[in-house]
């Protein structure tokens, strides 16, 4: 089946873009709400849908960083990594993840990695931000 | 005692002579009214220029507790104010003992003529008998002195918390506008 322009790429059914966006839009409005079983259901019904975007793996990513799930956050990140292996942002998000994490060096590859791949996008952004709080000292946090 | 040789024979009076009240004019007191002076606007001088150096809240420190007792000293010995403010200073060589050694100022020598109001042999002596008092004013000094680092670390302390919530601060909104972007440009 042929996609128009205003379709998400390689989506099991036809999606429009705008679509997918208010989708993703209404996952993160659930999470903000503190909704997380509404906004995992949001974000894996995305995930299936768009199975080549990595923007819903990043929204995944994001879920379970908001609930402190470093590792499963980094899982998605990684899984993100390999839909758009050329995109600076799951590189970025991977960093800050592991930052969280306290694996400062491998964190430091990776956000290094991110600015490297595509200097001036928002993933080479975050990447610079992230630095810039490990060097105020401000991250990785404190263990509890 | 004075002769009062105005009667018929000598006679000796027992009055007691009592020492002149009225003005500190004696030299002493002038080098002592001098060295005041000085101080203070030496102290008020540097605590206006220490503002703009940096760290300079102790220097402050340190020069308006001079200040401080630069004004004491009104009523005191010259000799404390130096004496507790000037490192490596003991063994001043009368009076006091500790601090600054004696300024001598005898003048005129082939003459022998002594300062008056001062220490015999004709020396001016600001070594001082405050001991006790430069160990108070020494005492108070570390106390300002203790301030000021304390306050100096706490605004080092705030302006590194400072730092770490802009850092923070920064990652949450370009976080956020990354979210926001990747979730316009899906493909």
């Amino acid at each position: 089946m042929a996609e128009s322009s205003s379709e998400v790429a390689g989506s099991l059914v036809p999606v429009a873009r705008q679509q997918a966006m208010i989708l993703l839009e209404a996952g993160y409005i659930w999470l903000d709400m503190g909704k997380v079983d509404k906004a995992k259901d949001v974000f894996a019904g995305a995930a299936v849908l768009m199975p080549k975007s990595e923007v819903p793996q990043l929204a995944l990513g994001a879920l379970e960083f908001a609930q402190g799930r470093h590792d499963k956050a980094l899982q998605a990140y990684r899984a993100a990594q390999r839909l758009a292996p050329n995109s600076s942002l799951p590189r970025a998000h991977a960093g800050e993840a592991l930052l969280f994490m306290g694996k400062v060096p491998e964190a430091t590859k990776e956000l290094k990695a991110a600015m490297d791949l595509e200097p001036d996008s928002d993933g080479a952004r975050l990447a610079q931000a992230l630095m810039q709080a490990k060097d105020a000292g401000a991250l990785p946090p404190p263990k509890k | 005692m004075k002769i009062d040789g105005s009667l018929m024979g000598p006679r000796m009076s027992t009055n007691l002579s009592v020492q002149k009240q009225s003005s500190q004019t004696t030299f002493g007191q002038r080098v002592q009214a001098g060295v005041n002076a000085v101080g203070g606007a030496v102290s008020s001088g540097v605590g206006m220029a220490t503002g703009m150096l940096p760290g300079g809240g102790i220097v402050s420190a340190a020069v308006s507790s001079m200040s401080v007792l630069s004004q004491g000293a009104a009523t005191g010995s010259p000799s404390t104010q130096y004496s507790t403010t000037l490192p490596g200073g003991t063994g001043g060589s009368g009076g006091g003992g500790t601090g600054v050694p004696s300024v001598n100022t005898t003048i005129g020598a082939p003459g022998g003529v002594g300062i008056p109001g001062t220490g015999g042999g004709g020396s001016l002596n600001i070594g001082g008998n405050g001991a006790a008092a430069g160990t108070e004013f020494g005492g108070e000094l570390a106390g300002m002195f203790n301030e000021q680092k304390n306050l100096l670390k706490m605004q080092a302390s705030l302006q590194h918390e400072g730092q770490r919530f802009t850092a923070i601060s920064n990652v949450m909104k370009t976080r956020h506008d990354t979210i926001k972007n990747s979730i316009g440009n899906i493909r």
